[in-house]
């Protein structure tokens, strides 16, 4: 297997991340005691960052961007928001193309894998988060118990983020189905990656390309933090080429993982 | 709307025979909705005989088109493939791997999920276009539709792109959005007859419900224009689509000027 990367040689995955300054500043929800980050969109913000040998800090917050979305960035001042827009903005910055190697149909694919990710999947595990395991959600978050209960509180309110969250998947139209077909949804998603994926060490072949870090995002949470989930259940048990793609992306751009996590107050 | 405008029954239910539910025909295309076109190219690629019925009526989870079949109304196009596939023993995937299989879901996710958003955008927030395409019975129910439009459908169409997420970038970003995804199709599709390859498959269905729909009842749209400039060979593929399953498209449009209901009633059976 090739060694070849788009990490420069000067800047490996885990030095990437700094506690001190940097030009790049990742705002996100926070750590939770089982990953660096909290949502799968900030996770594969900071496995791009890394792949690409960029330099940045991560930084929990709660403050939304201008658009109400999270993760965002603060570049030399400047605010982008949406991981793709940012992902485009940070390649033409630093020069950075992940893709260069893929033909234009395997860059169309890509594309595509990263919309059934991204636009569909991530309903049926935010609600398997949000709805179905909402009550398990403070056993991973560093907080102290009457932080626990204050954030119980404020998400379970009619404004709350679980109402949000009920009212999105329903914009959407994942929210009109019944919860056995919206697993069965998420099921047919996450077998149809594992059979692209295939016997390939990364999606899209022997070399990491920027799909990998939006695959990565979502069942990198589902695998290592989110353990109680059904989902994680079928993947485990079906879908083992999934299970030791996750592992192989953690160990080549997170072999800092388990120093990255909050501890427990 | 006015009653003549309420749901219609399909009438007496005939053993095995499919209605189609959805909101009718237009001047330029046989339906409005990309879901319905998508469903009725399905249809023709496997020989099921069916009925188009135009009705306003939702159905339980609000989405159209819908279907009635031997008395059963089932919901959500890709839900109804999946029933009719089982119902009539067909698969148009049967020639494709895992892997193919695969990358076809990734491109209906990609038009379904992304793609489609961008296009009703610039169906019903941009301009208002759309009007001068549904043949309305007289200036009145045009002015109510207009009233409809404004009250009700483009709030609830803004509100759940706002929950989908899309509705949160600019004009300028989701017309972006739209031609990266215009892009990843007609990069992946190369000089290929079908989309998957040489022979039809399902998702063929999928891209010609969306992207054919926009080509042809929506040419003066920015993406249409953006595929009409710089993908010939998806412009080609929608072409090629057409003449194999709907020879009849023309036939099957509303002729210009009609105006009568009763005229336009009569051609929605």
């Amino acid at each position: 297997m090739s060694n070849e990367t788009a990490v420069s040689e000067q800047t490996s995955p885990s030095s990437c991340q700094t506690d001190g300054a940097a030009d790049v500043t990742v705002y996100g929800l926070g750590r939770s005691l089982v990953a660096p980050c909290f949502s799968p969109f900030t996770l594969k913000l900071q496995t791009y960052l890394r792949m690409a040998g960029i330099k940045y800090k991560f930084e929990g917050s709660l403050k939304m961007s201008s658009k109400g979305k999270i993760p965002y960035i603060i570049h030399k001042g400047k605010q982008v928001e949406d991981t793709s827009f940012i992902v485009e903005y940070l390649n033409k910055e630093y020069s950075v193309d992940l893709n260069a190697h893929l033909s234009l149909s395997e860059k169309g694919i890509s594309v595509a894998f990263q919309r059934l990710i991204e636009e569909n999947l991530n309903w049926p595990l935010t609600y398997e988060r949000w709805i179905l395991k909402y009550n398990n959600l403070v056993d991973i978050l560093p907080f102290t118990s009457f932080k626990k209960k204050m954030f119980k509180l404020a998400t379970s309110s009619p404004f709350g983020m679980k109402s949000k969250v009920q009212a999105n998947m329903h914009g959407h139209g994942i929210g009109r189905h019944s919860k056995e077909d919206i697993f069965k949804i998420a099921e047919k998603d996450l077998t149809s990656i594992s059979n692209f994926l295939g016997d390939k060490p990364f999606l899209m072949g022997s070399k990491p390309s920027q799909v990998d870090a939006s695959i990565f995002g979502h069942i990198g949470i589902l695998m290592f933090a989110a353990t109680d989930f059904r989902t994680h259940r079928f993947v485990k048990d079906n879908l083992p080429n999934l299970v030791t793609y996750c592992e192989r992306v953690r160990e080549r751009f997170w072999p800092d993982w388990n120093d990255r996590v909050a501890e427990n107050i | 709307m006015s009653r003549k405008m309420e749901a219609q029954s399909s009438g007496n239910v005939v053993k095995d025979e499919i209605t189609v539910f959805g909101f009718g025909k237009s001047f330029l295309g046989p339906c409005l909705s990309p879901f319905n076109l998508k469903l009725q190219t399905y249809l023709r690629m496997t020989d099921i005989k069916y009925k188009p019925w135009f009705t306003t009526k939702m159905p339980s989870k609000g989405k159209i088109p819908y279907i009635e079949h031997n008395g059963k109304i089932v919901e959500d196009s890709s839900f109804i493939i999946q029933y009719l596939n089982s119902e009539y023993k067909k698969d148009l995937n049967a020639h494709l791997t895992p892997a193919e299989k695969a990358i076809a879901l990734s491109f209906q996710r990609l038009v379904e999920d992304n793609l489609y958003w961008t296009l009703a955008y610039q169906r019903w927030l941009m301009d208002d276009s759309i009007l001068d395409l549904i043949p309305f019975p007289n200036r009145f129910a045009t002015k109510l539709f207009s009233w409809y439009t404004s009250l009700k459908l483009r709030p609830d169409l803004r509100k759940n792109m706002r929950g989908q997420g899309i509705g949160r970038h600019s004009e300028e970003e989701i017309l972006k959005i739209a031609k990266l995804d215009l892009g990843a199709i007609a990069d992946f599709l190369g000089e290929k007859e079908f989309f998957m390859g040489s022979q039809p498959s399902e998702v063929d269905a999928v891209i010609f419900g969306f992207v054919g729909l926009i080509i042809f009842t929506g040419s003066n749209s920015v993406s249409a224009k953006d595929v009409t400039e710089n993908h010939p060979n998806l412009v080609a593929y929608v072409e090629r689509m057409k003449q194999m399953y709907w020879p009849d498209w023309d036939k099957l449009c509303i002729p210009e000027g009609t105006t009568s209901w009763d005229e336009m009633q009569q051609q929605c059976g």
